[in-house]
Order: structure tokens, then sequence, then C-alpha cells
């Protein structure tokens, strides 16, 4: 079973390499306005979409470290007392 | 290892498509002019739901390997349970024989406790019956005794009664 500070690790490693990935996609399109009026309309959505992913990431981070440890330590309480 | 790589990859997998779906649902609601804080609250919202959906959905599968093998592994485990059971309920009804054995052995010794017992009084209440015969044949032969005595001093009186007449006549 792994420990807890392993689960917050591979959290934090998945959430980096996807917050890392929403700063690439974030960046790519850099400049993008300025070529035509369509590529300024998709560099705008890209803009939203690699805003509100990279902040997704980083709310699965929190959000699923606190769950899994709660709901691991319940389910350990309750196989210590042997329910 | 492979199937730890295959769980972390599920994993992985699991936070992109829904780091995607929420993605794009912030970017259609800020398109649709929400504010920062309305679209924010809904993503960590859905996230909060969706990761807890996918946790309690694994609430009895915590070990990795077990779910990154499949269903097969719980298939297996449940198998396996299912022999131990058994080898418990075979283990239950062996010795659920065996004490059946045990009470039947044991009414067999209390049968055979309460039979001496009852054999033993028997032969008390024989004994003392012997005791009694035995005194009341003595009884019987003093009584016998006493009578003869008894008779035997009645003649005495009478020859005594006898001499006294003929003594007092012939004075």
């Amino acid at each position: 079973m792994r420990s807890n500070k392993r689960i917050i690790w591979e959290h934090f490693t998945d959430s980096v390499v996807l917050i890392g990935l929403g700063i690439v996609l974030d960046l790519s399109i850099i400049g993008a306005s300025s070529l035509s009026r369509g590529m300024a309309e998709l560099a705008r959505w890209v803009e939203m979409f690699s805003k509100w992913f990279t902040i997704a990431a980083f709310a699965q981070f929190c959000i699923d470290s606190l769950v899994q440890l709660t709901i691991r330590n319940y389910a350990e309480l309750r196989r210590a007392r042997g329910e | 290892m492979r199937p730890r790589l295959a769980f972390r990859q599920f994993e992985f997998l699991s936070y992109l498509v829904t780091a995607a779906v929420l993605g794009l649902a912030g970017m259609f609601l800020q398109a649709s002019g929400a504010t920062d804080l309305l679209v924010a609250s809904v993503i960590v919202i859905l996230a909060i739901s969706i990761r807890t959906s996918v946790r309690m959905a694994q609430l009895h599968e915590w070990e990795p390997e077990r779910v990154a093998k499949g269903p097969g592994v719980r298939i297996d485990d449940l198998e396996e349970r299912c022999k131990a059971c058994e080898r418990e309920n075979g283990r239950l009804s062996a010795d659920l024989e065996e004490t059946r054995s045990q009470l039947i052995k044991l009414k067999a010794l209390e049968h055979e406790l309460v039979s001496k017992v009852l054999e033993s009084r028997i032969d008390d209440l024989e004994r003392r019956y012997k005791i009694r015969e035995q005194q009341d044949r003595r009884l019987s032969a003093d009584l016998e005794q006493t009578r003869e005595q008894l008779s035997a001093l009645d003649a005495k009186i009478k020859i005594t009664e006898k001499r006294n007449v003929s003594a007092a006549g012939a004075t």
C-alpha cells in the first residue's frame, strides 16, 4: 500500500506535468493573434482553455490528495476497528 | 513493474481527461460571459464531485496492483476467499461432528454413571436388608429364649405355690 507522502508526491508530479502542459499550450499561441483574425480568435479560445485547464489541474491535485487521503485513512480506521 | 506503471498511467490519464473537460467547461463559461470567480467556483465544484466519485468507486481497491491487474484479480481474490470460507466451513463441520460424538459419549457416560449409582444404592439396600434380617433372627431367638425362661419361671412358681399350699396344710 502506498504511503501518504507517496500519494501526494504522485499527484504533485501529475499536476506539475499537466500545469506545464497548460503553460506550454498558453505560450504556444503567443503571437498567433497577430497573424490573422481567425488565428486571433483561435488564440483567444486556446488561451481561455489553457487557463482553466491549468487551474483545473492544480485544483485536482489539491482535491484529489485530500479526498484520497481522507477516504484511505477512513478505510484504514474502519479496517482497524474490524468493521 | 508493468501493473504499477499501468495504474499510474490510468491515474494520469484520469487527471488529464478531467482537466481537459474542466478546461473546456471553463472556456465555454468564460466565453458566455461568466466572471472568473464564477467559473473558478464551478470548476472547483466539478473537480470535487468528479474526484470524489472516482475515489469512492475505488474505495475498496486501495492496493494499486489489484486495480492495475483488473477484475480478473478480483475474481481470483473472491475465489480465494470462497475457498477459504469453504475450508473454514469444512473445519467447522468437522468440529460440529466431533462435538456431537463427544456429546453422545458424554450421554452414554452419564447413563453409565447413573446406573452405577443405582447399583451401589441397591447393594447398600441389600446389605442393610441382610443386617436387619440378622437382627430380626437374633431378636426372635432372644424372644424364644425369654419365653422359655418365662415358662420355666411359671413352672417354678407353680411348684413353689404347691409346696406352700402343702406346707400350710401340714401346719
